[in-house]
């Protein structure tokens, strides 16, 4: 009883874990066992059962689907992620710093043209490398210089290397290109390579010999050099060793440098003629605690050129058998081009031999010359010696030429790395051999059937010749790795001499005459007389009469003069013109001594008469007259008198008011003077110009050019404009007053106009002409009609001041009270209301303005810190209940 | 064998999304419960839910012990009812209260009003309840969830989960009794 009456109580408490199905199977098993047996929980369960399912159907739609997890994470991931908030305040925060900062930066830019911090920070970083470089390079070479050759003459830091680098040092990135490109920079005037600059092999064409203690310090940059610092090799002499203690002591692990010994190609002295530099390479910052700065492909060749140097340094100098190469395994093709101009082929050869001879495995491979049309040879020379020779040999080469005279023209060293297919080809014949064997030994064994082994023979044959060209591919490679090519072009200079100078002289001659035919007859005559060859006599008259000759000779030199000497009495020589031309024939070069070979003069010669010459000296004259017309007729008939020659006359009466003429004529110098006199007469000269026929052109100084051009009176501009503004009681009466007055005095009045304006009030404007003399008189008496306003004088200075002069009078004229007074009526209220208005208008304006400009970037900035803050800081955190 | 919460907070609140969707199925069940108590409208319960996991995922950081994250993840959900109900009354120039679904402005079945009249007091009624009972019979009876998924959602062991929803059906038993009499069976 007690187990049901717990079994009841059980129930009652977990019935609704029943019916969740929250109890397990014996829980379950035994809440059924008491449902069945008691009325009362079977009635309870009936209730609890109602009531479930009383709700799920009240709240069937509420139910969520079994998706609404996979919802909910789907919309998750496609929220967006935001940052915390600190963080977006940090992020603001930056933004804010970098676009102030940018604001600074542009207004640097406009304001100052730079950035004025930027600039500081960069030329301190640079100065600070700089300056302990600077004093390192000077002690150095101070104490390397007297070490070596007694004392150093000078000592040069090649400050516009260090402004280079200036430039460049900002871009970092940059850094190891320019290292590079500075190698090339240093390398020494007269085209050494910059592989050569880079051993530091001094070695121009003009410069001794370079050997002794100085070799050896050549030596020391095989195993230093740039992008290894502080990885010098040791050095080999004691020289070199002090030297080397200096530099090792003092470069800066982070620093490359770039070591050069250039020689002085203007002092011949050996020792104390070098030039040493060393050119810091930036690095900027130091970016790794190896220094190593140099990109992998450039390091790989710098390695490959440090072995190639140190072999040579120790095998050349020492006398020792060169180490083995740094990588056996390394195939490279070293080959060069060089080529001289010499004096002679045969002797260069020769030089070539002898010192190719002299190098330990080197031969000469080929000789091949050919004569050139100019009997000059050219040819090359091919050698062959072990890799490691070939700069060194270069490097005498050039020296021993250079000594015979011989110029450098072009020089080309290359390498060729063909390591990659000498190992292809030596893997596949190692290959091409496993089969070989194998195919031998199925022969050999004769097991299966004849045809296969007829099969296998054949086989065996195309291996063998894949054998056999792999072979000779493998032995061509160590061939040509293990000895180096150089052609050696050789062109014998050219003769350059000419082979012959001749002069040719021609003189032109112009002569003025009366008669050109008997001139021209007398000229031939005397061609005939001087004996010369005529070659050409023409002679044509021109439609204005006038008539020109044109005669040509050759004259001997010997007799010159005295042709020149005849001519000049046939007339005026107007232009005489002499020319001697000096050429040389053949050859290119220097002129050797040679005999001028003189030629006939040529004379040619015009002979013209006077009438078709353009006068020397010539003048165009404005005049002003009173008539024009007449004037116009006087001076034709005046010019025709005095011999003069009329060329154009026009007369322009297009305008009776306004009549200009114009004449262009000449006239014989001796009557220049009377018809000076006359045009005086004419009127006055508003203005002149002289001119000059320039001295190329055929012009005579017998006669005297004039170009006149007659204007009346009326079309010259005013000398003097007056402006006035009167006020007076009685415009009309008083402007026909003034119009009288300009009348009596010999003016004219060219305007008249008056009117009344809207106030009642009258004005009139009178323009008047008259002459200058009584316009000063006539401004008086006007200005004594009423109240002057203003007045306005305005001379015209371009204008001559003369008898015929003009004045221009311009008056306006204002009657006295208007029937409306200006500031009354309604005119007056309405534009004080409109003033009014429009002032109030403006001070709103102004006011809403400078609100606006201080509002909307306050509420700008409101809105920032909301949307940034607001969302986060006052949602996102839970507020406590 | 199960992760417990505790754990997948932690790693939630090291930056690990997976562990915070996992906790977003163990949990948004219950937060739906929640918030379809307050609104009665399943939509907008649902898309209050969304809002709420968002607001956790952002300052899950600021939640200091894993132990208490169902009941900080209520708190944020409680906020976001607020905020809402905030959002509408301003948008809708209308008082707080409106919290539940407008009236319909069309005339409807006098059943379908009726049954909706119901609704709203069954639930006023659930809200009356204190929370720990409240949120397993919304789960149970509203949501539909089975005893495990209840358990899960609450995060609670079977035991005492049993003792809260008797004591909790005991309260609406009653309760309900007082407000619709006998017809609700």
């Amino acid at each position: 009883m007690g187990d049901a009456m717990n079994d009841h109580e059980w129930l009652h408490e977990n019935l609704d874990a029943y019916l969740a199905g929250g109890l397990d199977l014996d829980e379950r098993v035994r809440a059924e066992a008491h449902l069945a047996a008691c009325a009362d929980c079977g009635h309870l369960h009936q209730n609890a059962k109602g009531l479930e399912t009383y709700m799920a159907n009240l709240f069937a739609d509420a139910r969520p689907d079994s998706a609404l997890e996979d919802r909910v994470v789907a919309r998750l991931r496609s929220a967006p992620v935001r940052r915390a908030g600190w963080l977006r305040f940090v992020a603001a925060a930056a933004a804010m710093i970098v676009v102030g900062l940018l604001g600074g930066i542009v207004q640097a830019v406009a304001l100052e043209g730079g950035v004025p911090f930027l600039k500081l920070e960069r030329s301190m970083t640079l100065r600070n490398h700089l300056t302990p470089l600077r004093t390192d390079a000077q002690t150095t070479f101070s104490r390397v210089g007297s070490t070596i050759g007694g004392k150093a003459k000078e000592v040069v830091i090649d400050e516009h290397a260090i402004k280079g680098a200036d430039n460049k040092a900002l871009d970092f990135d940059k850094d190891i290109q320019y290292g590079v490109n500075r190698i090339e920079d240093v390398s020494v005037p007269g085209a050494l390579k910059p592989s050569e600059a880079l051993g530091f092999q001094g070695g121009d064409k003009q410069a001794p010999p370079v050997n002794g203690p100085m070799q050896q310090g050549l030596g020391l940059a095989g195993g230093g050099g740039f992008g290894k610092p502080g990885k010098l090799t040791p050095p080999r002499s004691e020289v070199t060793k002090g030297f080397f203690n200096e530099l090792n002591g003092r470069i800066d692990p982070h620093d490359l440098y770039n070591i050069t010994v250039r020689p002085d190609s203007g002092k011949k002295q050996l020792g104390a003629s070098y030039f040493y530099g060393v050119t810091p390479i930036f690095n900027i910052p130091p970016k790794k605690s190896d220094g190593r700065q140099v990109p992998k492909n450039q390091e790989a060749k710098d390695k490959e050129k440090e072995g190639l140097k140190n072999n040579l340094a120790l095998g050349k100098k020492k006398g020792i058998q060169p180490e083995p190469e740094p990588d056996p395994g390394l195939k490279i093709i070293r080959t060069g081009e060089i080529e001289f101009q010499v004096e002679s082929f045969d002797d260069a050869v020769a030089r070539v031999v002898k010192l190719i001879g002299a190098v330990k495995g080197g031969f000469k491979l080929k000789e091949d010359s050919s004569k050139q049309t100019n009997g000059k040879t050219r040819g090359f020379v091919v050698v062959r010696m072990p890799p490691q020779f070939l700069d060194q040999f270069v490097l005498d080469l050039r020296r021993e030429l250079a000594k015979m005279g011989a110029d450098l023209r072009t020089q080309k060293i290359g390498s060729q790395d063909v390591t990659k297919q000498y190992t292809d080809t030596a893997s596949e014949l190692r290959a091409a051999r496993a089969v070989e064997g194998r195919l031998i030994e199925i022969i050999k064994t004769g097991k299966g059937e004849v045809k296969d082994l007829i099969a296998a023979e054949r086989e065996l044959g195309t291996w063998r010749i894949k054998i056999e060209k792999m072979e000779g591919e493998i032995r061509y490679y160590n061939n040509q790795v293990s000895l180096s090519t150089l052609t050696i072009q050789l062109v014998e200079k050219e003769i350059e001499a000419a082979s012959a100078l001749v002069v040719n002289s021609t003189v032109q001659m112009r002569i003025e005459t009366e008669d050109v035919s008997k001139a021209r007859k007398a000229a031939e005559k005397a061609v005939a007389d001087f004996k010369g060859r005529l070659i050409k006599s023409d002679e044509k008259q021109h439609a204005a009469g006038q008539i020109e000759a044109i005669l040509h000779a050759d004259i001997p030199p010997a007799n010159k003069d005295a042709f020149k000497q005849a001519l000049t009495k046939l007339g005026i020589v107007s232009a005489s013109q002499a020319m001697q031309a000096q050429t040389t024939q053949g050859g290119s070069g220097r002129v050797l001594k040679l005999t001028p070979q003189v030629k006939d003069v040529r004379f040619e010669v015009t002979l013209m008469n006077i009438v078709n010459i353009m006068p020397k000296y010539s003048v165009t004259l404005d005049l002003a007259t009173a008539d024009v017309s007449a004037n116009f007729v006087k001076l034709k008939d005046e010019i025709l008198r005095l011999q003069g020659q009329v060329r154009t006359a026009t007369k322009n009466e297009a305008n009776p008011e306004k009549v200009t003429a114009q004449l262009s004529f000449n006239v014989p110098k001796e009557h220049k003077a009377a018809l000076d006199k006359l045009l005086a007469e004419v009127g006055p000269v508003l203005k002149r110009e002289a001119s000059q026929a320039t001295v190329t052109d055929v012009a005579t100084d017998q006669k005297f050019g004039y170009a006149v051009n007659l204007y009346s009176v009326a079309v010259i501009a005013p000398r003097e404009t007056v402006t006035m503004h009167i006020e007076v009681t009685d415009v009309d009466a008083i402007a026909a007053e003034m119009l009288a007055m300009a009348r009596t005095s010999k003016g004219q009045a060219s305007k008249v106009k008056s009117k009344i304006d809207p106030q009642g009030r009258r004005s009139a404007k009178l323009v008047m002409r008259v002459p200058l003399a009584a316009s000063d008189a006539l401004v008086k008496q006007f200005m004594a009609q009423g109240k002057i306003i203003d007045k306005d004088q305005t001379p015209n200075p371009q204008i001559p001041e003369n008898e015929l002069s003009t004045a221009h009078l311009v008056v306006e004229l204002t009657g006295g009270d208007p029937i409306v007074p200006r500031d009354e009526g309604m005119s007056g209220y309405m534009r004080r209301s409109i003033y009014l208005g429009y002032t109030i208008l403006v001070v709103i304006m102004t006011f809403v303005l400078t609100g606006l400009i201080v509002l909307v970037p306050c509420g700008f900035f409101a809105w920032v810190g909301y949307k940034i803050f607001g969302s986060s800081v006052f949602r996102c955190t839970p507020r406590r209940k | 064998m199960m992760e417990p919460d505790n754990t997948l907070v932690q790693r939630a609140q090291a930056g690990d999304r997976a562990a915070f969707e996992l906790l977003v199925r163990r949990t948004s069940r219950l937060v739906y419960a929640r918030l379809y108590v307050e609104v009665g409208d399943t939509h907008h319960a649902e898309d209050l839910l969304q809002e709420t996991l968002l607001t956790a995922f952002r300052t899950l950081k600021q939640l200091q012990n894993p132990d208490k994250f169902r009941a900080w993840l209520l708190r944020i959900a409680q906020n976001v009812v607020i905020d809402a109900a905030r959002r509408d009354g301003r948008k809708k120039r209308t008082p707080v209260l409106a919290l539940h679904q407008s009236e319909p402005t069309t005339p409807e079945p006098s059943e379908i009003l009726e049954r909706e009249e119901t609704k709203q007091q069954v639930l006023a009624i659930l809200r009356t309840l204190p929370d720990e009972y409240r949120l397993p019979l919304v789960l149970r009876h509203i949501v539909g969830a089975d005893y495990e998924t209840i358990q899960t959602q609450m995060g609670l062991t079977n035991g005492a989960l049993r003792g809260l929803l008797h004591r909790g059906m005991e309260h609406l038993r009653v309760a309900m009794h007082e407000a619709l009499g006998e017809d609700y069976i």
